[in-house]
């Protein structure tokens, strides 16, 4: 990943997102969709990204299934009712974040 | 351009063969793996020895510590789940009532309970082996699974600890004569084989829910 140190504590709420959007997902798809709506900036190593994963499952936040696709066992997954819940909380805390952050880059000197 | 059933399996003989032991993080692997070389042989136009060779110089190292780091995790997870299912009210109740039963029953027969502590390991690694190799048959043979296996990590840890009160061939550490100590002692470990059967239990229906598609 990289700017890794930037982009690492966000990691789980972007793989929260994304399975918000898409549905169910599996794990290389996950780095291939970052890869291209971040036109290559941000590369989830398999490092990163399969913990990640492991994690949110364990917290009870996502759930998997498992099928067949092109000869081999393929796992996806996707969010739990309570992930769901979740993925709004941590995007809420994301913006904020961000909000936070470009009032300190681009301050307003303006006295109101 | 998608891998045929050989290819599927070469990748998963070269990866066994590289100590990835576990199939469900080896499954997963598998098919990360997969489709990084189908996406270097649709891009590169290379074959699929030259594409799987090419990711696997660059990859290989990553992988082995991507699996290591696995493995960890689920053992930490494994002694999470153990000591939140200890403090649940139920296995506190399941205590109780085996305290009880020991302190009404066996102790009033002057039932010599340190020599039954001093071989309990010896028994339980009998009996949970036996278990063990009983689940893992039912699972299919020579099939590895990380949360099953990775238990006795948690159970020798456990039984490691035990020996160092209960040890029958050697001269105690700690000497342990008080009664009532070591019918806590049993009925504590008799509560800590439960939890490690129903945790066996738990991942023994996990996995063959999840992977009851499972041919190769």
């Amino acid at each position: 990943m990289s700017n890794s140190k930037l982009y690492k504590g966000s990691l789980n709420t972007i793989i929260l997102k994304l399975l918000d959007e898409q549905g169910k997902m599996y794990g290389y798809e996950i780095t291939q969709k970052v890869k291209l709506l971040t036109k290559g900036e941000l590369k989830i190593t398999e490092g990163a990204l399969y913990p990640a994963l492991h994690k949110l499952e364990a917290e009870g936040l996502l759930d998997v299934e498992v099928a067949k696709v092109d000869n081999r066992l393929r796992k996806y997954y996707k969010l739990t009712e309570q992930g769901e819940k979740e993925t709004v909380n941590r995007l809420a805390e994301l913006e904020e974040f961000i909000r936070s952050m470009q009032n300190l880059v681009n301050p307003d000197w303006s006295i109101n | 351009m998608k891998l045929d059933k050989d290819q599927i399996i070469f990748i998963d003989t070269y990866l066994k063969n590289s100590d990835i032991s576990f199939i469900d993080i080896r499954m997963e692997m598998l098919d990360h793996i997969a489709s990084e070389v189908e996406n270097k042989m649709k891009n590169e136009n290379l074959s699929f020895y030259e594409a799987f060779k090419s990711y696997m110089v660059v990859n290989k190292k990553k992988h082995l510590i991507l699996y290591k780091k696995i493995v960890r995790n689920t053992d930490k997870k494994l002694v999470l789940q153990i000591l939140k299912i200890l403090g649940k009210p139920l296995t506190i109740l399941i205590l109780i009532l085996i305290l009880c039963f020991i302190i009404l029953k066996l102790a009033s027969f002057y039932f010599d309970i340190s020599l039954v502590l001093k071989f309990f390991p010896f028994i339980c690694l009998v009996g949970l082996g036996s278990y063990y190799y009983i689940t893992t048959l039912l699972l299919g043979k020579n099939k590895r699974f990380s949360g099953i296996e990775r238990i006795s990590f948690v159970l020798i840890a456990f039984m490691q600890i035990h020996q160092f009160f209960y040890n029958p061939f050697y001269k105690n550490i700690i000497e342990t004569t008080n009664l009532n100590l070591n019918i806590m002692a049993f009925s504590f470990s008799i509560t800590m084989m439960i939890i490690i059967i129903q945790i066996i239990k738990k991942y023994k229906l996990e996995y063959t829910d999840l992977y009851k598609n499972m041919t190769a």
